[in-house]
């Protein structure tokens, strides 16, 4: 690639005046001066268009003294065009993007490919005055991330990345990738997690323990049978299987394109090395996850029975702050005390001993303690009893 | 890479902007104002100290020299005032250029700033930049549509 010498003079002159011109095109030349904010900005615009150029010319040797002195004008000029082409091929990937989109909840993936997050980027991009910024809201982490490249070229670079990840991912069904994420955390909706890489691990398993991958199903057993297999391999071996695995996926599932195989095979150094980690520190159940049925998971949804009233209860805890003996004082609770709020309530106003405290919910169930557990107030409680 | 270049754009136009106010002397001594050269060097750098202090670069023609062509017919200047007061037009100039987000050209808020000191400023400097084109900035700010008598 050829590189501009950004310390010749003349270089620097026609940067300058080019830089003139373009701050008096952006006041449509009704002033003549401008923010320096703004001035740096259509700066570095005006580098990243001419380094577009000059990126995208193969330059041969014999040329490169007749280019020792570029038209830094022309360069700028073509170099927009490149980002105006660039700007049309990422937005006809953003559309394929959307197409291929796995159905899923995970927040990030979905803010991401929505008008918010990289819809932003197709309304607002510049490629004369701002052509260096990527103006769009990007949570969702890729298996390989996109590094060095800004502007345009970072959002093409990126939904290259993410289509070739659909792509792979559309070979298995939405509702078992999204038991795989259940799997992997109940919370997956929240997590910036990388939806092709859990895909891709979880196939590996699958092919390894010669399962059906399509079913993208991994059970507690399978993965101990993960584990104690690929405990006997060393780290050279280990590669081999992992990457031979790798093969036969993209065989089975039909993956022609070199571009998809040069990213499956790329992302799986990384997975590799997962492996190898997690089978040091006995946490291969962190890597290979078991594939749960978010449907057939019971939600328990604690709830209280109503409080009794506040004048009631004021009065309540007037007595049995009152009260001399313990054994008392848990009848009392035991005949007024029906709701599970009230007892919060009370485990916290009731001035009751550690002894007390433990009196009364040595009775609860184990359901009502987890209950109490999740309590802000009552974990600061308990935390004060500790520390005496 | 970008501050290095943007630097040498105002230590450049120093010596010409200095040049350009000197050429002012030439319209300007009809109403018996001139300006040394050392004087025109003291505006010019005043310029330039007023650009950098509300962060901004002068690309194009000397706003000074704008300045003094519209406001040396003003019956508020003298030549005992004239280079303070064209000093202190020219950093106010800048401030509103930032304060009304650069939604008025040059020419119209120089306008609007002659139309003002010698309406209802009657020369007062301090009126002009307090009152006048502060609520000429609001106005601007909030979309509201000032009258088109003065700008």
């Amino acid at each position: 690639m050829y590189e501009i010498n950004y310390d010749n003079i003349e270089i620097q002159k026609q940067f300058m005046e080019l830089l003139s011109k373009k701050c008096q095109d952006y006041n449509s030349g009704i002033s003549n001066s401008i923010r320096t904010e703004i001035a740096e900005s259509i700066m570095k615009s005006t580098f990243y268009t001419v380094n577009l150029y000059f990126k995208s010319i193969i330059i041969q040797e014999k040329d490169l003294e007749s280019i020792s002195m570029p038209n830094i004008f022309l360069a700028d000029e073509k170099g927009r065009k490149i980002a105006e082409k660039e700007f049309q091929k990422a937005k006809q990937l953003y559309k394929f993007v959307k197409k291929s989109k796995i159905y899923n909840f995970n927040y990030s993936y979905n803010s991401t490919l929505s008008r918010d997050g990289l819809g932003i980027f197709f309304e607002t991009y510049n490629s004369t005055y701002r052509a260096h910024e990527t103006p769009a809201s990007i949570d969702y982490q890729l298996c390989i991330p996109v590094s060095g490249l800004t502007g345009v070229e970072y959002i093409k670079k990126y939904l290259e990345n993410l289509y070739i990840e659909n792509q792979f991912c559309k070979n298995f069904d939405d509702m078992n990738i999204s038991n795989l994420l259940f799997g992997y955390s109940e919370e997956y909706e929240e997590l910036l997690i990388n939806i092709f890489q859990k895909v891709l691990v979880c196939a590996i398993g699958c092919i390894l323990l010669r399962k059906d991958i399509r079913s993208l199903s991994l059970f507690y057993e399978d993965i101990v049978i993960l584990h104690n297999q690929l405990l006997l391999y060393d780290i050279k071996e280990l590669e081999l299987i992992i990457n031979q695995a790798v093969e036969e996926i993209m065989l089975f599932l039909n993956i022609k394109s070199k571009k998809i195989q040069s990213y499956i095979r790329l992302s799986t150094l990384e997975i590799i090395s997962d492996i190898n980690f997690a089978l040091k520190n006995n946490s291969l159940d962190k890597v290979f996850v078991e594939s749960i049925d978010s449907n057939s998971v019971q939600k328990n949804e604690f709830i209280s029975s109503p409080k009794m009233p506040d004048e009631d209860y004021r009065e309540f805890i007037e007595e049995l702050r009152s009260c001399r003996y313990l054994s008392d004082k848990i009848a009392m609770i035991k005949e007024k005390i029906k709701s599970f709020d009230d007892l919060e309530e009370l485990l916290l106003d009731g001035e009751l001993s550690e002894k007390g405290i433990n009196e009364i919910t040595k009775n609860l169930q184990k359901v009502e303690i987890e209950e109490l557990q999740k309590r802000k107030e009552i974990r600061e409680l308990q935390n004060q009893i500790k520390n005496g | 890479m970008t501050s290095e270049y943007i630097i040498p754009i105002s230590n450049k136009t120093l010596q010409g902007e200095t040049a350009e106010i000197e050429k002012c002397n030439k319209f300007t001594k009809k109403m018996g104002l001139v300006l040394t050269p050392n004087e025109a060097l003291k505006l010019a750098e005043a310029n330039a100290l007023a650009l950098k202090s509300n962060g901004r670069i002068q690309f194009g023609d000397s706003t000074v020299r704008e300045i003094i062509k519209e406001f040396y017919t003003s019956p508020y200047i003298t030549k005992d005032n004239y280079l303070e007061t064209i000093n202190y037009l020219v950093e106010i100039f800048y401030f509103y250029k930032n304060e009304t987000l650069d939604l008025i050209g040059d020419e119209d808020l120089i306008k609007y700033m002659k139309n003002s000191f010698d309406g209802v400023c009657q020369g007062s400097l301090d009126f002009l930049a307090g009152n006048e084109l502060n609520i000429l900035a609001i106005s601007l700010r909030s979309g509201i549509e000032m009258g088109t008598k003065n700008v």
